[in-house]
């Protein structure tokens, strides 16, 4: 019931969004820059694998975003920049002009939404459950709300309020750099760690350590869409049309399929 | 006849005996056996293969389990020395530094933990478990309870607790029980103690054994294996999810530290671990620490992949003893069929041999250059030489001279189909062989003669004999006075013979091959044609007469008689006719019929005539005795007339006697007296003529004796003629018999259907050579003729009536003196007379 309701605010979210793009669709400052420039600016977080993601050996960038970056450059017509951001500075980059629009599954948030506009989401999410293969206390789903056991949540993520909304018993733990959920996790200081479906398949890949607990069933399902800042409803129609483009002709389809994220699209 | 090759030929052909049969089949009981012993090889090959097999997989397993537990061995201790050393440098840290910052201390603490995700925790406690500074553990209100971690380590070194549940320090307060932890949610705490300046503190390390359980668990990768970390009294500190012990529990009662450790620092064994089943244990203790990794992977997923290996090997096995036993059986079957086959062509081979030795003819074969490579057994019996003799030698060196040339011309060069000529062999008595021989040809060129010969010497001399014949029956034909032909089934002249010719007048060299018809007139060959067709179809004989114009002109009568000639099939193949020209017999015929009627005509005249006169005659002499009866009453009184007038009256009686028997002899003859038939018992008819004659037999003292017996003697007679034959026959008797002497008269019914009457007299009896003559007219027996007054005409008319009833009549001479007149009659029965 619950997360019905949380699906019917998003919806709620993603019409009050192409409300706002269609009602204030004229030309703006950043569409202006980005025009004289020649060049998008693009923010991302470069530990958000499968999404936007710098290989720590290569430096190379990959993921879902990277690819639909570019794209949306060549649709421009202008060179592509990326702009190293956050959740947790993302507000604050793109109202500070650091970068033009934040292409790297922005989760449409109550709070976000206060301060950035989006477009119409492109991939959603469900929350899933990462600890130890050799962890005893967590070994499924049902016992992560259980007495004594600690949930690590990263901060400034979108689950933060969410996993403290919905743990009964469970205390959450909200990890802040420089400590990270997997250390806390490895160190045993908390029995398991929330994530979304993109951080999730990094898991999957490469930590073997690691185990994957899934909701048995939807639990919070968050849609993911491109944020810009408010002011230029121009750019923002560009933003969203570039969304509903990659939408119908496929470029959406074929770069989920590339990183894995299939399951995730928004159609 | 086939000439046996020279390849095959044996001396002393073996029949198939028992034993080589018994050979062949112990020849095919070897590939059985053959069969078994390899079949037997394979399975052997792969249950040693499989046996081999379990032993690799098992000690690849072992090795396997064995590797785990060094490295695991190696991290865990590593793990641990790092966490020691840690703790080695901050102790170093706060013994150069007693008096630093509680908040220095603790970030010094921090960056501790954020280098080593083993350490849970870390803290800096007082003697007395006061908590100066940390990191990572959590909270407390009071102090920690050191004495629940054991004895101190002396200053400079560290030890390792036991496992504490729970999550951090709170764990070890003593205070009140924190909130319970989660299960499986514990803590080695890690000691060492440091001198601060004089101040004793206690530095304690809170390891996380999941981070060494969860490096298990990967390291493994595997559901179905376990590894944990134990104290050496069996206390497991850290366990993979899969183990079936927690943290804290107790393993001791494993061979391994019961038997083995710390005596054995290493080692494996196949046996109880923590999961039910045989398992693969591997241990190692640490070199630093008196902890032990063990290892256990289940025996049978050791084995599981030689299992499938085994059922592999198996199913290979089952195959390949399929695949051997049929292959066995198909090679032994083919064995014994070869085996049997070849026994069948001994078999043959020895028949054929037998039949080669028995053959009448000569059989031989014969190089390109007609030396001969084979004779069979009869020519020794040809040439009087044994046939290894003749091998060898050239087919023109073995006959006699004078057919040499012949014998080079059978072998001569060229191709062509049999040849043949007749030879006369050496020492072979001057017989003569008919020879054939066909050329064998290899690649078209001659490569040997096969032949054979025919003595035909005998077949020769019957031809001759049977030529002589034929010639002598043609000879026999031709000169034949009676006219020959053959006509074969369509009516053409085959042959024809010189009398045919001279009756016809036609040479055989025209009519041979023409049709019989087309030299007669259409009516006689319808006639012929029509008899010919029914002896083809038929066959048979017939005869016949036909009118014929002989060549002179002249009409004549042929009888001819016609008969089928059968082929070798039994049909008729023709017909043989044979003319008899009878027009003269039918003339002498014609001539012969005439005259006898004119005889009958002038008998028949005769008799009329006679009989004519007869009664002419009687007229007169009845005048005659009249007058001579009224010439003797008046002449009584003169003896000379009246003697006179009595002869004249006797000659006048004995001539009308007379006249009165030629008129009988005349009507019986002539058609003028006739019979009047009727069927009547004679003995009624016999005894009236007896009462008649008493008179007569009384005069004489004779008696009749009758003896008619008592079965009616019916015939059809005529009865005054049958009493007129029994009279005269009686007054014969009664005339010859002397005085006082018996007759008999009897009649008797023979089986015969005949009725037998006889006349028995006692009288002179008759000559022998009279004895027929008596019943002749006008002849009467010597011995009587005398005296008896008779006309000699009575038996003859008595022959004549006998004969007309279809009877006979005889006379012989009795026994013991007379004469004994016989009278056969046809009996008729009364019942004839009914219908």
């Amino acid at each position: 019931m619950k997360s019905l309701v949380r699906i019917t605010s998003i919806a709620a979210f993603s019409v009050i969004a192409a409300f706002a793009v269609t009602l204030s669709a004229q030309a703006g400052p950043v569409q202006d820059r980005v025009a004289a420039a020649k060049s998008v600016r693009v923010c991302i977080w470069p530990d958000y694998y499968g999404i936007t993601f710098r290989n720590p050996k290569t430096q190379q960038l990959t993921g879902i975003d990277i690819d639909l970056s570019a794209e949306f450059a060549k649709d421009l017509g202008v060179k592509l920049q990326h702009v190293d951001s956050s959740f947790p500075t993302l507000v604050d980059d793109l109202k500070a002009d650091r970068c033009d629009v934040a292409m790297f599954a922005v989760g449409l948030l109550p709070q976000r939404l206060e301060h950035l506009k989006f477009s119409r989401p492109y991939l959603q999410s469900d929350i899933y459950a990462i600890t130890t293969r050799s962890n005893r206390a967590v070994r499924q789903w049902a016992d992560i709300d259980q007495p004594g056991v600690l949930v690590a949540v990263q901060a400034g993520t979108f689950m933060e309020p969410v996993m403290k909304e919905s743990l009964k018993q469970a205390k959450m733990v909200s990890v802040k750099p420089p400590a990270t959920r997997e250390r806390e996790l490895e160190a045993g200081r908390v029995d398991v760690f929330m994530t979304d479906y993109p951080y999730s398949r990094r898991l999957l890949d490469n930590a073997d350590w690691a185990m994957l607990i899934a909701p048995p069933q939807r639990f919070h399902v968050l849609p993911y869409a491109y944020a810009v800042k408010p002011g230029d409803d121009a750019w923002l129609d560009a933003v969203d049309r570039f969304v509903q483009r990659i939408q119908k002709d496929g470029r959406l389809e074929a770069a989920a399929r590339r990183h894995g994220l299939t399951d995730i699209v928004v159609r | 006849m086939t000439p046996v090759p020279p390849a095959r030929r044996r001396k002393r052909p073996r029949p198939p005996a028992r034993g080589r049969a018994r050979a062949g089949g112990l020849r095919a009981r070897g590939v059985v056996w053959g069969g078994v012993v390899l079949a037997l090889g394979v399975v052997l090959a792969l249950v040693g293969m499989a046996l081999h097999e379990r032993r690799q997989a098992l000690d690849e397993r072992i090795e396997r389990v064995e590797l785990m537990a060094r490295v695991l061995e190696e991290h865990a201790t590593r793990s641990i020395d790092t966490a020691s050393l840690a703790l080695a440098a901050l102790a170093d840290a706060l013994a150069k530094d007693p008096g630093g910052q509680q908040a220095a201390t603790t970030s010094v603490l921090a960056q501790s933990l954020a280098g080593l995700p083993l350490l849970r925790g870390v803290a800096v406690l007082d003697a007395g478990g006061r908590v100066l500074a940390s990191a990572g553990v959590g909270a407390i209100d009071g102090n920690v309870d050191l004495g629940r971690l054991g004895p101190l380590p002396p200053v400079g070194r560290d030890s390792v607790g036991r496992y504490v549940p729970g999550r951090g320090l709170a764990a070890l307060a003593d205070g009140p029980p924190p909130a319970p932890a989660p299960p499986g949610v514990g803590f080695v705490p890690m000691l060492r103690t440091v001198d601060a300046g004089g101040r004793p503190l206690v530095i304690l390390g809170l390891v996380n054994p999941d981070a060494i359980a969860n490096h298990q668990q990967q390291i493994l990768d595997d559901a179905h294996s376990a590894a944990w970390l134990a104290d050496y009294g069996g206390r497991v500190v850290a366990a993979t999810a899969t183990a079936p012990v927690a943290p804290g529990g107790l393993v001791n009662e494993l061979p391994a530290f019961e038997s083995m450790l710390p005596r054995v620092e290493h080692g494996n064994y196949i046996g109880r671990g923590l999961r039910p089943g045989e398992q693969i244990v591997a241990f190692r203790a640490s070199r630093t620490r008196p902890l032990v990794v063990m290892v256990e992977s289940p025996l049978d997923t050791a084995l599981a992949g030689w299992h499938a290996l085994a059922y592999g090997l198996l199913a290979v096995g089952a195959a390949a003893t399929l695949v051997i036993a049929a292959m066995t059986v198909v090679a032994a079957r083919s064995l014994r069929t070869r085996e049997l086959a070849q026994a069948v062509v001994a078999q043959r081979e020895h028949e054929l041999s037998v039949i080669v030795k028995s053959v009448q003819e000569l059989i031989f074969r014969t190089d390109a250059a007609g030396r001969l490579t084979f004779v069979n057994a009869r020519w020794q019996a040809a040439t009087g030489q044994p046939a290894e003799r003749l091998l060898g030698r050239r087919f023109g060196e073995i006959v006699e001279p004078v057919t040499q040339a012949d014998a080079a011309a059978l072998f001569a060069g060229g191709a062509g189909g049999t040849r043949r000529a007749q030879l006369q062999f050496e020492g072979g008595a001057g017989r003569r062989f008919d020879v054939a021989v066909t050329p064998l040809l290899e690649g078209g060129a001659i490569a040997g003669f096969a032949g054979s010969a025919v003595d035909v010497t005998t077949r020769e001399a019957a031809q001759a004999r049977l030529r002589s014949e034929l010639a002598f029956s043609a000879l026999l034909v031709d000169t034949m006075p009676m006219p020959l032909s053959l006509l074969d089934r369509e009516g053409r002249y085959v042959t024809v013979n010189r009398a045919w010719e001279d009756l016809t007048g036609r040479h055989r060299d025209v009519v041979i091959g023409t049709l019989a018809r087309s030299y007669l007139p259409p009516e006689e060959a319808a006639v012929h044609d029509g008899h010919d067709r029914q002896l083809v179809a038929e066959g048979g004989q017939v005869r016949y007469e036909i009118g014929f114009t002989h060549q002179d002109g002249s009409r004549r009568q042929l009888a001819v008689v016609k008969a089928a000639v059968p082929d070798a099939s039994g049909r008729a193949a023709g017909v043989l006719v044979c003319l008899t020209d009878i027009s003269e017999i039918r003339e002498a015929e014609r001539a012969t019929r005439e005259a006898r009627d004119a005889a009958e005509e002038t008998s028949r005249a005769k008799s009329e005539f006679i009989a004519n006169i007869s009664h002419e005659l009687r007229t007169p002499l009845q005048s005659i005795i009249g007058f001579s009866e009224l010439g003797m009453a008046r002449g009584r009184q003169h003896e000379k007339l009246a003697a006179m007038f009595g002869d004249i009256h006797t000659s006048g009686q004995r001539m009308l006697a007379l006249v009165n028997d030629l008129l009988d002899v005349s009507k019986i003859e002539s058609t003028v007296g006739t019979f009047h038939l009727e069927r009547t018992d004679l003995r009624p008819l016999m005894r009236d003529v007896a009462r008649e004659l008493e008179p007569l037999l009384g005069a004489r003292r004779l008696h009749l004796e009758m003896d008619l017996g008592d079965v009616p003697l019916v015939a059809k007679v005529d009865p005054l003629r049958f009493q007129q034959v029994v009279r005269n026959v009686l007054a014969n008797a009664v005339k010859f018999s002397p005085e006082g002497a018996p007759i008999e008269l009897t009649g008797t019914l023979g089986a015969d259907s005949r009725i037998r009457l006889a006349v028995r007299d006692r009288g002179p009896g008759i000559p022998p050579s009279e004895v027929e003559k008596i019943f002749e007219a006008f002849v009467q027996s010597s011995k009587t003729k005398d005296g008896s007054g008779g006309t000699g005409l009575g038996l003859a008319i008595c022959r004549k009536i006998v004969e007309a009833h279809g009877g006979r009549i005889g006379a012989e001479n009795a026994d013991g003196g007379g004469s004994r007149f016989t009278i056969e009659l046809p009996a008729r029965g009364f019942a004839d007379t009914v219908v």
